[in-house]
């Protein structure tokens, strides 16, 4: 504690002179970009053309939010369907068989014959059996590819690139924007588009035909194929918003790093964002040329992927594993960044192999690209699977010297275990469990076994949202305050988090007995040996949607009554926390100058720093305050 | 140079597999949670070998690393007023340490896969032979002789049949697969194998089959001594095992009730039963063989004899009536309308249904089967076909029961 004499000589923007503190939300005074100027549809048109990143990025927020719940019903409606083996919301009932004339059929033997029909739980409704098992099977198949698409194409990529790195990534690097303001706004309207596109198919019907319209079932089966055509009109829309949203960040990155700013003084979230937005660029025209290629040949006839005129569907799935394998990790990567960050802050440690994470993000961009056949280890060449599975375990490589780097930042750190870290270890100990079950995925002689069944839902589910949503919901948790100036109410953000923690392994570590068992993925009914675990799933998905109930609450009584938030209330080091919170409507009220890294907690001060809330750490000799 | 460097260290991987199952009570009870029972054949049995060493080196991992993870957080938890001690935050010995192990071990759980994974899709040379198609949604096995199948049995509770396949114990079986229409994806659990099937190739899975043994509690007696009963004319006792094989990759309304049985029998009784023409025509009555054949060629997944409508349109009472098309006329409901829709079903749509109608061929339904089917829809309809029409079908004439007027063949008028 010797250096608290010495702090101000870190020469931090404290001079507005209302920065640290409780009490201050930027609103009052010279106006927080939330604070109104005019009346409620002036207010409505401001925020729609409204070329401000913060903006933006609260309205992606709120649109992914919206994604998200639209998804979750939709897999609470799949995990219910699945509580009993045939058929959950119609129950089986015997009885008799009439004729014309009402009365009971007989058999030969003269008994009165019986037959076996089902009756809708709510409403009493009779069903023959082949009605339920045809027509409703076709109901559950378009629920769940409606939350695959929804969650794949409109939540997780969007999530955190577009919702939250629009907020925070000039605010990291200390700048008022990013570097195409107007193009911003664009790429949100073509996702508004696109999530249109998605939204009307399902209003007319919906598609069954999985998310990854493989062909040639895709082309074959919705009759007059319009309600497939405007799904893939969604998806290849959604790809430009992510194409232009992606090329906006690498300018940006290269170009608006505040003065004093290197490449290794940007914060990891930033580097993540970068790999990610290389990815998006490079990756994502290949599905809009696979998705006209598919346009082309319904109208043309040309034989591309249907083999009845001379196509090959193995084809389409080169082609849409080349980007979708890719982008698994544009859903991954933005994740790893977030933690990196909140790891960082929340156990006031700089981290831990900082290049090396770093430098493994742009790996995992590299490998990301010459993996994509570990998908299809059944359906293409031996000697394709063989080099496919061999590359697949280099990414293995990078994946764990990230874990390692962040186990490591927290040895002889100041630990608090607010809702964000928490959400740090849940994603640490969930991502863990995720990417070694990748390794028998991975393994060509047991993949054999465990392709499509319910390992790989429980595999991916560990991944996707045990890793980005979980770090999304963390990051939501972390940068809440200094995106509405208001504190969330810490007991229930660790009630919602240990909810989902639980739920979550419930839904999902059950799901790895079930696919090791034999059970096939996308399977409407199934044989009875598997209801119990089936139902421990189910249950699994309640506590889930208790959790995320919990902090949608939260959320919107921190907006209505929550205590106003300090500018840095963490004590954390990076620039956005150097704004006031909710930041004003130029970020900065001037231009930051970088002084130390982002994660210096040993030898600078953090902005707005306040003695009696965050202890500074003795200092090894020679260390300078900044 | 390399080769034996990597063998020696995957006989160490497995020898760390023998260190941690050394327990076998605990390693016992992991099997049965991940696999319940036994897988069926030996390859398969490597390969549960090779998953369950990645599950005890994920347990070392994991324990290892949330281990670390939680005495960190212990021992480092926040206290007020107490700032965190200075440690540094770079080590390149440490940091290369961590990045030569895994990339180690990842090296030997490949090689492991890759063996494993050779011998597993190399098939025995003197392996037995088989055609299967795959449709929307059932499962079709030829046989060298040329049988096809006429079993059915209920499975695990479902209400719709799966077809049941014959093949010998203690062999090698070669599958040769194709598909009429979409994507479809062979997969037994008990195996552990899997292969895509598409419509525009042949794909090829191998397999061996176990050795039936009277100790394997899976192992089971035939009991169908019903001398009614279809398929096998055998009077003697044998012993016979079941395993389920699935439809793994999605294929639409039915994908999950798209299952088969795969039955292993004693090798004398798969050489007289493949030989065996599986119904026997002349003892029975025609209409019963075209109701085991709405189950065995995959009818009765689309339509019902219960009068409610499927995917396609229902059977009962429709044999004689007015069908109302697509195109807005109507045609009779006769033999010619019948072999129309199952050779060209696109050419006549039924009113109110889609065209989504698996396309079958003279080879996939012959003449006389055509004419069992017609005996059975005509029974639904509360008909009976003429005996001497019936008789000339058995014996194997002409599916018609009256002349054909220049109509017989289909007219494929597109809609």
């Amino acid at each position: 504690m010797s250096t608290i004499t010495d702090t101000n000589v870190g020469g931090h923007a404290h001079d507005h002179g209302s920065g640290h503190g409780g009490g201050h939300g930027g609103h009052g005074h010279h106006g927080s970009y939330l604070t109104p100027i005019g009346g409620f549809w002036s207010e409505i048109w401001r925020w729609a053309t409204t070329i401000d990143h913060k903006k933006i990025g609260i309205m992606y927020l709120v649109a992914v939010l919206f994604m998200f719940f639209l998804g979750g019903m939709a897999a609470m409606a799949v995990r219910l369907e699945l509580w009993e083996p045939t058929r959950t919301a119609q129950v089986a009932v015997t009885q008799p068989v009439l004729d014309e004339s009402g009365q009971p059929r007989l058999g030969e033997d003269g008994q009165p014959l019986t037959e076996t029909v089902m009756q809708t739980r709510t409403t009493g409704q009779l069903w023959a059996v082949s009605d339920v098992q045809g027509e409703n099977n076709n109901v559950y198949n378009r629920i769940f590819t409606l939350h695959g698409a929804i969650m794949v194409f409109m939540v997780i990529i969007p999530s955190v690139p577009a919702a939250l790195a629009n907020f925070f990534l000039p605010l990291m690097l200390g700048a008022k924007d990013v570097a195409f303001p107007r193009l911003n706004l664009l790429s949100f309207y073509i996702y508004a588009i696109g999530s249109m596109f998605a939204v009307t198919s399902i209003l007319f019907g919906g598609v069954d035909t999985g998310w990854t319209f493989y062909t040639p079932y895709s082309t074959t089966t919705d009759a007059d194929h319009w309600r497939v055509a405007i799904m893939v009109m969604a998806a290849f829309t959604l790809g430009f918003s992510s194409i232009l949203t992606g090329l906006n960040f690498i300018v940006t990155v290269h170009k608006l790093r505040a003065p004093g700013m290197g490449w290794f003084d940007m914060p990891l979230f930033i580097w993540a964002i970068y790999a990610t937005s290389i990815i998006q660029v490079l990756a994502t025209p290949v599905i809009g040329i696979t998705l006209l290629l598919l346009f082309f040949e319904r109208i043309f006839h040309v034989g591309i992927f249907d083999p009845r005129i001379g196509g090959d569907p193995v084809l389409f799935q080169h082609f849409f594993w080349f980007y979708s394998h890719p982008v698994v990790y544009v859903m991954i990567l933005p994740g790893m960044g977030i933690i990196s960050d909140m790891i960082a802050v929340h156990a006031r440690k700089k981290i831990f192999g900082y290049r090396a994470i770093a430098f493994s993000s742009l790996g995992i961009a590299g490998v990301s690209f010459i993996v994509w056949g570990h998908h299809m280890f059944t359906s293409q060449g031996e000697l394709a699977s063989i080099v496919f599975s061999a590359l697949t375990f280099l990414v293995a490589i990078p994946t764990a010297i990230k874990v390692f780097n962040w186990i490591a930042t927290l040895y002889k750190g100041s630990i608090a275990f607010n809702t964000p870290m928490l959400y740090t270890l849940s994603f640490l100990f969930l991502f863990s469990i995720g990417g070694l079950t990748g390794l028998p995925l991975a393994t060509l002689s047991t993949d054999l076994h465990l392709h499509d069944s319910y390992f790989v839902v429980a595999h991916f589910h560990y991944v996707m949202m045990g890793g980005t949503i979980i770090a999304f919901v963390g990051g939501l948790h972390h940068w809440w305050p200094k995106m509405f100036g208001k504190m969330y109410n810490e007991f229930w953000g660790i009630v919602g988090c240990i909810l989902v923690f639980i739920g979550f392994n419930v839904t999902f570590f059950t799901q790895f007995f079930l696919g090791t068992r034999g059970m096939p993925r996308r399977y409407a009914s199934y044989l009875d040996e598997y209801t119990l675990l089936h139902q421990v799933s189910t249950i699994g998905s309640w506590l889930l949607l208790a959790g995320f109930l919990v902090h949608l609450f939260n959320f919107i009584h921190s907006l209505v009554a929550g205590r106003p938030a300090p500018a840095n209330p963490w004590g954390a080091m990076s620039l956005e926390w150097e704004a006031d919170s909710p930041p004003d409507e130029h970020n900065f009220h001037h231009e930051p100058i970088v002084k130390h890294g982002p994660y210096d907690f040993d030898t600078a001060i953090p902005p707005h720093w306040d003695a009696k809330d965050w202890p500074l750490p003795d200092r090894p000799a020679g260390a300078s305050a900044h | 140079m390399v080769a034996p460097l990597l063998n020696s260290l995957a006989d160490a991987s497995a020898g760390l597999t023998g260190l941690l199952g050394r327990a076998p009570a605990l390693q016992g009870f992991f099997h049965w949670a991940f696999f319940d029972t036994d897988a069926a054949s030996h390859d398969a049995r490597t390969a549960d070998g090779t998953y369950m060493f990645l599950w005890w080196l994920s347990v070392f991992w994991f324990v290892l690393l949330m281990g670390l993870m939680g005495w960190f957080c212990f021992r480092w938890r926040r206290k007020p007023g107490v700032a965190a001690p200075v440690s540094p935050s770079h080590h390149t010995a440490l940091e290369i340490t961590w990045t030569i192990i895994p990339t180690l071990l990842l090296v030997v759980i490949f090689f492991k896969g890759f063996w494993d994974y050779a011998e597993r899709v190399v098939a025995r040379g003197d392996s037995v032979r088989m055609n299967l198609r795959a449709y929307k949604w059932n499962w079709e096995m030829t046989y060298a002789s040329g049988r096809s199948i006429t079993e059915t049995m209920s499975v695990g509770g479902r209400m719709n049949e799966a077809n049941i396949f014959y093949v010998p114990e203690g062999s090698g079986i070669q599958l040769k697969m194709t598909s009429s229409d979409v994507i479809h994806s062979f997969w037994v659990p008990d195996w552990r194998i899997k292969c895509d099937i598409f419509p525009n190739r042949y794909t090829s899975v191998w397999f061996e089959t176990e050795t039936l043994d009277p100790a394997d509690p899976e192992v089971q007696i035939h009991p169908d001594k019903n001398p009614d009963s279809p398929g096998l004319a055998h009077e003697e006792e044998f012993r016979y095992k079941d395993h389920i094989v699935f439809c793994a990759e999605y294929c639409g309304d039915f994908h999950s009730e798209m299952i088969a049985v795969i039955r292993v029998v004693p090798r004398e009784v798969y050489a007289s039963w493949v030989t065996d023409p599986g119904i026997d025509w002349p003892g029975m009555n025609l209409a019963d063989i075209g109701e085991i054949l709405w189950k065995a060629k995959g009818c009765s997944s689309c339509h019902t004899t219960n009068g409610s409508a499927g995917t396609g349109p229902t059977w009962r009472n429709a044999w004689g009536t007015q069908v109302p098309l697509t195109d807005g006329t109507s045609v009779l409901y006769d033999e010619n309308y019948v072999r129309n829709s199952i050779y060209t079903p696109a050419a006549q749509i039924h009113q109110g249904f889609a065209n989504q109608m698996t396309v079958f061929t003279p080879s996939s339904v012959n003449e006389r089967e055509l004419g069992a089917i017609m005996a059975f829809m005509m029974r639904l309809a509360g008909q009976e076909m003429d005996p001497l029409a019936a008789q000339s079908i058995i014996d194997g004439g002409p599916a018609s029961t009256t002349p054909p007027e220049g109509g017989a063949e289909p007219t494929p008028d597109a809609p």
